[in-house]
């Protein structure tokens, strides 16, 4: 957080930038929706008593301080997300 | 052949097998963007070296990991190649990190190491846009500059919080040669890409060929698979005041 803006940042393996969906949930929070871009199941991952799937990663991030989501600045490199909010002035 | 060796402040190393002597020695363990980690089990597996010992402190948590079906210590030994390396599956918990670099050093001595090279990360904020990760290096005495083969740019000035720091100056008291390599990554986040151009960094140092482009074809498992520990990790950094890292030291002389 700085004078001007929220700053969040995912950190998104698997996933392409057309996979990111941002949108605000409630008053004072903002939830990330991101797609990826296959199927990953426990199994890959070589845990046997863990069953299923997943393709997509979901969160919802309360923000600390009033936000204006309009303004919005979104940048998604190297599979991290990074989301710039402004402050509501 | 088995032995056990304890040392003050709980933190027992616990060999299965006699460890070479006048080896260079990698710590790896968890930190910044794991890149010590993630870089130190990679050479472990590239080289095929050996598991020879572990270490345990009641300080650990009490847990095993399974690798193959096999119990195994969380903080355990490996060699080969002239190397003796270091990893740790669990956080290291604040308050074992000073007799576990305590013990370690000790041991480093008493095995007539060579050279003790910590591998770690240095937070930067804008870590996406560095195409290759910078190194740098805390070293225990000015003499160890040589050894780097321009591996590094060296640290003057700063802090270094954690196992690392200690390791550092516990080593520079004992005239063990000693290299911190700290390399630009995420704080947060698990960071195959800075783990690279660390290897590549210990590859110059030491005249290996381990090959780094593996860390990077699977990094997004890497990430993915390293999720959970980095968030262990990142609790206890914040518990022991990592941040403290950003500070300037206040002039003095």
């Amino acid at each position: 957080m700085t004078a001007r803006e929220v700053v969040l940042t995912v950190d998104l393996p698997y996933v392409e930038q057309k996979g990111v969906k941002l949108k605000r949930s409630t008053e004072d929070s903002i939830e990330v929706y991101a797609e990826t871009n296959r199927k990953i199941t426990f199994k890959d991952l070589g845990i046997k008593h863990r069953r299923g799937e997943f393709t997509c990663y979901h969160v919802i991030i309360r923000m600390p301080v009033p936000v204006d989501e309009r303004k919005i600045i979104k940048t998604f490199k190297r599979g991290l997300l990074e989301v710039h909010i402004p402050r509501a002035m | 052949m088995s032995f056990d060796r304890s040392s003050k402040g709980g933190v027992k190393i616990v060999a299965s097998e006699t460890i070479p002597k006048q080896t260079v020695m990698i710590n790896g363990l968890p930190d910044v963007g794991l890149v010590g980690l993630l870089a130190a089990s990679h050479i472990i597996s590239s080289l095929k070296l050996r598991e020879v010992g572990a270490i345990e402190s009641d300080l650990l948590p009490p847990m095993i990991v399974l690798h193959g079906g096999v119990p195994k210590a969380p903080v355990r030994i490996f060699a080969g190649n002239g190397l003796v390396v270091i990893i740790s599956e669990t956080v290291i918990p604040a308050s074992l990190i000073r007799p576990l670099a305590n013990t370690l050093v000790e041991w480093a001595g008493e095995n007539n190491a060579r050279l003790m090279i910590s591998l770690g990360g240095m937070a930067v904020a804008n870590r996406q846009d560095i195409d290759m990760p910078k190194v740098f290096a805390a070293l225990s005495a000015k003499s160890v500059e040589s050894q780097l083969n321009g591996a590094a740019d060296v640290l003057e000035e700063g802090y270094i919080v954690g196992a690392y720091g200690l390791l550092l100056r516990n080593c520079a008291q004992a005239s063990i040669p000693a290299i911190t390599l700290l390399t630009q990554s995420h704080y947060n986040y698990p960071d195959p890409e800075a783990a690279a151009a660390a290897l590549t960094a210990v590859n110059k140092i030491l005249g290996l060929k381990v090959d780094a482009s593996d860390l990077l074809k699977r990094g997004e498992e890497i990430r993915l698979r390293s999720k959970d520990m980095m968030h262990r990790t990142h609790e206890e950094m914040n518990r022991m005041d990592k941040a403290h890292e950003y500070d300037l030291p206040p002039l003095y002389g």
